[in-house]
């Protein structure tokens, strides 16, 4: 790890005004996605700032109905939140499908959102990546690929997300509130947050630098059946090869978003359009998909997770 | 000789223990040195069975030198609760030593036993598994392994091997593999994260059945290893059940969905 | 507590530390963008040092350390309690799984000087060999390991999982969000997986956390 300097600031605002002052600097809450790359040396910042004790660590009813999550709030106590268990199930779900329980009690909202790729050609220095080293080429195309994208890649990059909740957040419509260093604040909705890779795979997220993310605000509950379907290689304390949040009613009909297949959570609004027929809906939604021999078996397993979401919805199947 | 956690010590000391007539606790082994006599190692089943023999023909050694020190006749003396007794006559076990030492050293060898019979240890492995009708996840709900491998040296740390054998054949059969970028000579998933052994969520549920017979060619001891036994079998018996349940042959390990999803019946 | 060697203290740090900041102008113009890191370049930087104070096991510690420091590598290489183990360093296998403010979490991937204040508790923190914890002395009784390097995190994580269970924090495999959980194998060993053991000893760690889940509902 490189050295750096440290600091740890009071307010979202602080955080902000400090990194504008200092050239170099991280945020760091959790943790649990900065260190481990700090190790690594794939991250390097010269000065961090600690965010976590910034009094975001509340979850408050909105005037709309809604909740707002304050960005410390921790994965375990978004999970156990009483009124999230009770309307807003799939974000519950979701949560509790990533990670382990160590590190969903160090994780926070705003950090989970911010986690990188999970791609081995990404981890490893020694490796050729567009991510750490723009320009430098992406060895994962042609490569072991299994994990990786299918959906909004391109040639320069077939990274994915890797997070469980922002795939619950997208089905939710939820929407980032952040602050900038000048004090104005801004809401950009999780649709957008996560950008595609692009010729520029080294930009990740839709955040200028410095900008501080304060919340992640829920509309009303939707009712409904909320469904959270992780398929991994293992049991638990894997990443997921396709995950399907969805919320559907009764007959199937409803809305639905995929992880574990794209820079960002996938929700493509014909395919919700066209529930409760799952074939037609996934097929919608993998629409343009760009595979490689490794992981083109994704196609069909996102049309079968989501056949067995909707035969569930239905109580067809337990 | 080494312990790796399969309780090298503890069987030890019971064997010591058991032919000199001493309680456990009397017993201290050391092992790791290479002052020591040369040991079987660790591995291949050929430690518990071997250097508990050994640890015998040396206590038998030791008898009969605890024996002569005392003047009797070690095929008349009893060696029990930390005493020599022949006769009416008895003596504390310490006072052959006279105040110093008694060290003994013996070996073991076996000739041509493997030529002549077979050595093998057997088992019987039973999976159930599920397999996702949807999503063709499967997922190992129980196991059981039924073995025999002679005399069962020690009941707890023989299980919690056996167990622990079971577990890495499910991973061996389901979830491990090293992958290679053979363009760039890269090790690809070579992390925890990448390369997925087991976890707790794996494996719900084991049981083992030891039958616990004696083998009286195989050693001294008349008991066998039991390390790969727990293991050899497993991967079969996933794979036998994933072709029970699904009608889909996988013919290489791990049986993981990429390889049989498009095989298994539409939705 | 006794005071461990810290680069204030140690006159071989001291001595790098000099070398370091003569060669450390113009570090801090670095052209490093948030979250954009350029690992290759030689920057010579400074080793930085802060100060944290927490409570450890029950005793108050103060330390200055170098700001990398991991509360894994402040308790083991500074505190010099090597109960807690590492493993991966990476956040992939819960040997070093301690637990802080009353939740367990990863102590490799924590800054030791984010821990300000904080309650710190380890293996050694939970019981002695005279005094065993009851999931210890449960672990002891159903052989719930083999080779031992992962125990104290399976212990920790352990004595955890029974308190979130009770206090309502849900898991993978909980059916009713809103219901009282309960401490099913199940759920266990769901909970538990993020302690990887590669001897395989989980059938095992699950009767022991069985036995102190059914000690402490008595």
């Amino acid at each position: 790890m490189r050295p750096f300097t440290y600091e740890r600031v009071g307010t979202a605002l602080e955080a902000a005004e400090a990194a504008a002052r200092r050239p170099g600097a991280t945020f760091i809450a959790g943790g649990t996605n900065l260190l481990d790359l700090m190790k690594l040396e794939i991250e390097a910042p010269l000065h961090l700032i600690d965010v976590t004790r910034t009094g975001l660590g509340v979850i408050a009813e909105t005037d709309e109905g809604g909740l707002r999550i304050g960005a410390m709030v921790s994965n375990t106590a978004l999970a156990s939140d009483p009124r999230i268990k009770r309307d807003y199930a799939l974000l519950a779900r979701a949560i509790v499908a990533g990670a382990s329980g160590q590190l969903r009690n160090k994780a926070t909202t705003a950090g989970n959102l911010l986690q990188r790729t999970r791609c081995s050609y990404f981890y490893d220095t020694d490796q050729p990546c567009n991510k750490r080293r723009p320009g430098s080429g992406c060895p994962a195309v042609g490569g072991v690929s299994r994990q990786l994208g299918i959906l909004g890649v391109s040639e320069h990059c077939i990274a994915t997300y890797p997070g469980d909740m922002a795939v619950a957040l997208r089905v939710l419509d939820a929407v980032v509130e952040t602050v900038r260093a000048d004090g104005t604040l801004r809401t950009i909705p999780i649709a957008d947050f996560h950008r595609l890779w692009g010729d520029t795979p080294h930009i990740e997220t839709a955040l200028e630098p410095g900008e501080v993310i304060t919340a992640v605000v829920l509309p009303a509950p939707l009712g409904g059946a909320h469904l959270y379907h992780k398929v991994r290689d293992r049991r638990s304390y894997a990443f997921a090869l396709v995950s399907v949040a969805a919320v559907l009613d009764g007959e199937g009909c409803g809305r639905f978003a995929v992880g574990g297949v794209a820079p960002r959570p996938w929700r493509v609004a014909e395919a919700d359009a066209a529930l409760p027929d799952a074939a037609e809906a996934a097929r919608l939604l993998t629409q343009g998909a760009r595979t490689t021999a490794q992981n083109a078996f994704k196609v069909e397993l996102v049309a079968r997770t989501l056949a067995g979401v909707v035969a569930e919805a239905k109580g067809e199947v337990a | 000789m080494t312990d790796i956690g399969t309780g090298t010590y503890t069987i030890l000391a019971q064997t010591a223990a058991e032919v000199m007539g001493l309680p456990l606790s009397a017993v201290s082994v050391t092992l790791g040195d290479s002052d020591h006599p040369a040991g079987p190692g660790s591995g291949g089943q050929w430690g518990a069975a071997n250097s508990t023999s050994s640890v015998y023909a040396a206590c038998v050694k030791l008898r009969a030198a605890v024996a002569h020190k005392l003047g009797l006749d070690p095929e008349r003396s009893d060696f029990l609760d930390g005493e020599v007794r022949a006769g009416n006559r008895s003596y504390p076990l310490g006072a052959a030593a006279g105040g110093g030492e008694l060290v003994v050293e013996d070996t073991l060898e076996y000739g041509d036993l493997d030529q002549t019979y077979q050595q093998s240890t057997f088992a019987a492995h039973f999976v159930e598994i599920a397999v996702d009708a949807y999503t063709g996840e499967t997922a190992v709900r129980r196991m059981l392994a039924v073995c025999e491998a002679g005399r069962i040296l020690n009941p707890i740390s023989a299980r919690s091997q056996v167990i622990g054998a079971m577990t890495m054949g499910l991973g061996a059969a389901l979830t491990e593999e090293l992958a290679v970028d053979t363009r760039l000579g890269f090790f690809v998933n070579h992390d925890l994260a990448g390369y997925e052994v087991p976890v707790h969520a794996d494996v719900p549920h084991q049981e083992v059945i030891f039958l616990d017979t004696l083998d009286p060619i195989a050693s001294p001891m008349k008991a066998k290893g039991v390390g790969e036994l727990g293991l050899c079998g497993v991967g079969a018996a996933i794979a036998n059940a994933f072709y029970n349940a699904t009608g889909v042959r996988v013919r290489n390990y791990p049986i993981t969905l990429d390889k049989y999803l498009d095989k298994l019946p539409p939705v | 507590m006794t005071k461990p060697a810290t680069p204030e203290t140690d006159p071989f740090a001291l001595s790098r530390r000099g070398v370091l900041a003569s060669t450390a102008a113009g570090v801090a113009s670095g052209a490093l963008g948030v979250g954009l890191a350029a690992p290759a370049q030689a920057v010579a930087r400074r080793v930085e040092t802060a100060r944290v104070a927490f409570t450890l096991n029950g005793e108050p510690c103060d330390l200055t350390l170098d700001t990398r420091t991991t509360l894994l590598d402040a308790l083991r290489e500074h505190l010099h309690l090597t109960g807690t183990k590492k493993g991966c360093d990476q956040g992939q296998c819960g040997a070093c799984t301690v637990i802080v403010n009353g939740a367990r979490i990863n102590a490799c991937l924590s800054l030791a000087i984010m821990h300000e204040g904080d309650t710190v508790t380890t293996i050694e923190g939970l019981g002695t060999p005279e005094d065993l914890h009851p999931m210890q002395a449960a672990f002891v009784k159903h052989d719930g390991y083999q080779c031992g390097y992962c125990t104290p995190g399976q212990i920790c994580s352990a004595v955890s999982v029974l308190q979130e269970i009770a206090a309502g924090v849900p898991s993978h495999v909980t059916g009713d969000l809103t219901a009282a959980m309960e401490p099913s194998n199940l759920e266990m060993r769901e909970r538990m997986s993020g302690n990887i053991c590669r001897c395989g000893a989980y059938s095992n760690i699950a009767q022991a956390m069985a036995e102190a889940a059914a000690g402490e509902r008595a």
